[in-house]
Order: structure tokens, then sequence, then C-alpha cells
């Protein structure tokens, strides 16, 4: 059986960005977190994120690496600027050696394979949430 | 003007032509109506490694390799009867050989000269070997500059390749995983639901097939990893990886090499590829024997090119059939793409590859491939 089939109560209901260019990861991954309780805001890109201003609602960040424009690391940059208590979680579809080292130099920024799936990102959000 | 005079005159005349050609640079080198030597400067002797004393007298053709030296005679023969020069009056870029045998390329200007019933024939002569290694060493160094950035390029490339199609893998599997969660929460719930992830997966997989596609045009149009390649043995090795094979199926497997050891700059592993192919062919062709299939590798004199003939003993196959056409075969169990990529393959070395064959003639592929140069 699938292991989806206990919807996860023990984060509270978040309100997460989500910004990812490859539109059927983005909206799959948003449709299943709104299933799980949580406020989704869903932008293709950096640019597209209408304010980078402090957000007290914001629980979380989740960007995709490479994207047009502003990369996911560059957006992260600037959100934690005005967020620096709110975690940030960077997704990508393959790590380079350019990208393990400016993770490496944010210890705020987590990093996550997309290869992963939901299980793998579902655990890291609850071990933000705790 | 007294006879003593004129004498002197024709002296001073002489010795100043005398200096000239001590001093050149150029071999000068005259003949008579016959071909023989009548004149072989010092320049000459340096650049043939011939005393002037050997040569003198002797036909000019000892100075040629093959096969201007057995033409020659015909040559003189043929531009005294008709009157029409191929050499006279024009640069000629030729190849000379030394008294080694070694054969180096030169520049070439003729004139000629009458006296009476007299003709003499004048050559100067430049070797232009060491420009030509010059330009040589010019191209091989572009070639491994290009070389170098081609690698880059792969690096970059496979980087490329692994996020651009593993972003879309990911949609795929947040998308089947989505659907896989609205079954397994809510069993009763209409299928319409999970509509949006299947069409995403649909348009991602469209997607992706895209993608895919550019990477084949890509790869196709792949520069070449190019190196020189000693042919003698490389096609022993071509040889000896289907001997086994050729004697199980009865079939006689035979090098047959010339003695002048060519280069030829080319892509290796690809090469390789267009004989594995054309030697299976072969031994395919003859089927389970007797027969035999021969691989022959003979240098085209002056041109500067190689052939290599792979010769079988087969049936051989009508001239309807297009060989080279893409998925043309006549196999019950062949693709016909093997003859057509060989021909891409050999075509970007600056090469060639025909086929003679008829109904019970047998088969030979020719390849013809520019040489680098001699094996040393």
């Amino acid at each position: 059986m699938s292991s989806y089939q206990s919807p996860d109560r023990t984060c509270d209901a978040l309100r997460i960005l989500l910004v990812d260019d490859e539109p059927a990861f983005r909206e799959s991954l948003a449709e299943a977190l709104r299933d799980d309780g949580h406020a989704v805001d869903t932008y293709e890109s950096a640019e597209a994120v209408p304010s980078l201003a402090t957000r007290g609602d914001v629980a979380l960040l989740i960007t995709d690496y490479q994207m047009e424009g502003r990369d996911g690391v560059t957006l992260a940059d600037a959100f934690h600027g005005y967020n620096p208590d709110v975690p940030v979680i960077l997704v990508s579809a393959y790590q380079s050696d350019d990208l393990s080292e400016r993770v490496a130099a944010r210890n705020w920024l987590r990093f996550v394979q997309k290869s992963v799936g939901y299980d793998g990102l579902h655990e890291r959000i609850h071990q933000l949430c705790r | 003007m007294s006879t003593r005079n004129a004498l002197h005159e024709i002296e001073l005349e002489a010795a100043r032509w005398e200096a000239i050609l001590l001093s050149a640079r150029d071999a000068v080198i005259s003949i008579d109506a016959e071909g023989r030597v009548t004149l072989f400067n010092q320049a000459a002797e340096q650049m043939f490694g011939h005393g002037a004393a050997d040569v003198l007298g002797r036909n000019v053709d000892l100075l040629m390799p093959p096969p201007y030296c057995d033409e020659h005679d015909a040559y003189i023969r043929r531009y005294r009867q008709t009157g029409v020069a191929k050499a006279i009056g024009q640069i000629r870029h030729l190849h000379a050989r030394r008294a080694s045998g070694e054969v180096f390329p030169i520049e070439l200007s003729v004139s000629e000269a009458r006296v009476g019933d007299d003709v003499v024939y004048s050559a100067i002569i430049r070797d232009v070997s060491e420009r030509h290694a010059l330009e040589r060493a010019l191209e091989a160094s572009r070639r491994e500059a290009q070389q170098r950035e081609r690698l880059a390029d792969i690096g970059a490339l496979t980087t490329r390749i692994a996020h651009d199609l593993g972003n879309p893998v990911a949609g795929l599997k947040m998308s089947a995983e989505r659907i896989l969660q609205r079954i397994g929460r809510a069993p009763g719930e209409p299928l319409e639901t999970v509509r949006a992830p299947a069409e995403r997966i649909v348009h991602t997989a469209e997607r992706l097939n895209a993608l895919i596609g550019e990477f084949k045009d890509f790869a196709r149009a792949q520069r070449l990893n190019l190196s020189d390649i000693d042919v003698s043995a490389f096609l022993g090795e071509v040889a000896d990886a289907w001997t086994e094979e050729a004697s199980a199926r009865g079939v006689m497997l035979t090098l047959d090499l010339g003695a002048e050891r060519p280069l030829v700059r080319g892509d290796a592993s690809k090469l390789r590829r267009v004989f594995d192919n054309l030697v299976k062919n072969a031994l395919e062709a003859v089927g389970a024997g007797p027969g035999s299939v021969t691989l022959r590798e003979t240098v085209l004199g002056i041109e500067s090119r190689l052939r290599i003939d792979v010769r079988d003993t087969g049936p051989g196959f009508p001239a309807a059939v297009d060989p080279f056409a893409l998925f043309e075969t006549t196999k019950p169990d062949g693709t016909g793409l093997g003859l057509s990529i060989s021909k891409q393959i050999v075509i970007a070395h600056g090469g060639g590859i025909r086929i003679a064959s008829g109904v019970g003639e047998g088969t030979v592929v020719s390849v013809e491939l520019p040489i680098a140069r001699p094996h040393v």
C-alpha cells in the first residue's frame, strides 16, 4: 500500500512560498501540501514573487535552484535577509559542485534533491517544524 | 671586339652565372631533350643528396617518385610533339625523391631555352617540406585546441542533460505520487480529482521527448575525437578481434598490409566501429563458409590518400540495392543502420566509401582516408 494513507497533522498549517519553473513538480507538490492543510503560494520564477520584504505570515520558503532569471540561492539570500528566522529549503534535480559549495556556505539553507519525491520533502518539512 | 676579348666576355658571363647558381638556395637542374641532366647546382646536391657527378648525364627521373618517374619521358615526348606544356611557365606543387628514397614536397618552375636545334629545360626547385611540416603542426595544434574546447563542451553538456532531464523527471514522479495520494486518502473520490496530475504527466513526458530529440540531433553533429592512428596496427587489431568468429564460421580472414605504415588523423573508436561493421557484414555475407574475407591496405601514390578494401567472397547483392540508404538491408534481421552510419563517419574524416558488388561476384567495400604523414 501507499504510504500516503493518513494525513499528517504534526505540523500546524503553515503558509509556504513555493517557487519553481517546472510546472509538474510545482503544482503537484502544492496540491499535496494543501491536502496536508498548508496554505501554498506558487510562483514560476524568483521575479514573480511579489515582495520579499518581511513576511510575518510565511513559515517556509521552498525554491528550485536553476530557473530563468535569478536562481534559487539568490532568491533565498534576499528572502533570508528580511526573514532570518524563516527556514528555506532549496530543491534541485541535479547537484553540481558549484551548488554544493554555495549551500555549504549558508548554514541556514537546507538542500533537498528533487528525486527524493514527496516522502523525502515531507520529512524535511517535519524536521523544520519540530 | 677581338676574339680574345669576346672569349673573355663569355668567360666572365659564365663566371657570373656560376656564382649565381652556386649561391642559389633553390635547386637548379637543367636537362636536355632526352631528359638527361646537364646541370645540377650545389643546392640541388644538398636537397637531393646526390653529387652532381653521379647525376650528370643520367635521366632526371631518378629524382622523382612514382608515378612521375615512369611518366616523365613520355611527357617530354608528348610535349615536343604537341607543344602542350603542363609544367613550363608555372609554379607546380609536386613531390621529389632524395637519394635516401625519402619523398618530399616541392615547388617547381620550369623554363625552356632553344639554341639552334638544341633545347634545354631548366627547373628551379624549392624544398617546401619544412613549410609543410610547420603548416601541419599549426593545423594539429589548432585541432587540439578545438578538441579541448570540445571536452569542455561535453562537460557543460553533461551538466545540462542531467539538469534538463532530471527536472521534468522529478515533476513526473511528484505528479504520479500525487495521484497515488489521492487514491490512497480518499478511495471513494471521483476519478476526476486525479485528472490534473495525470495531464501534467502527459505534458511533461512530451517535453522530455522533445528534449531527447534535441540531444540526439546534437550527438549527431558531434566533432571527432582526433589522434594519429597507425593504420596497419589498427587493421591488425580489427582482424584480431574477428579471427575467432571467422574461424568458427570456416571463413579465412586475411590481412594484406603495405610496407608504408601510414598514419591517419582520425577518431580511433569511430573508425573502429566502421571496420568492425564492415568485417561483420563481410563475414555474414560469406555465411557458413568456405570463403574468405580480406582486409587490404593500399597507399595511393601522390594523392596522400589511403585505401582500405574489405573484400568478401559472398554472394554479392543486386545493383538495385543502395547499401548506404538508411534502413535499407538485405539481411532478415538487419536494421540497415550500420553502413549509413559508417559512411557518415568516413565522410566526417574527409574520406569516402564505395561498394562494388554483383550477384555471384562477392563484394568489395573500399574506404579512402587522407594520410596525415608516413609513419616514422
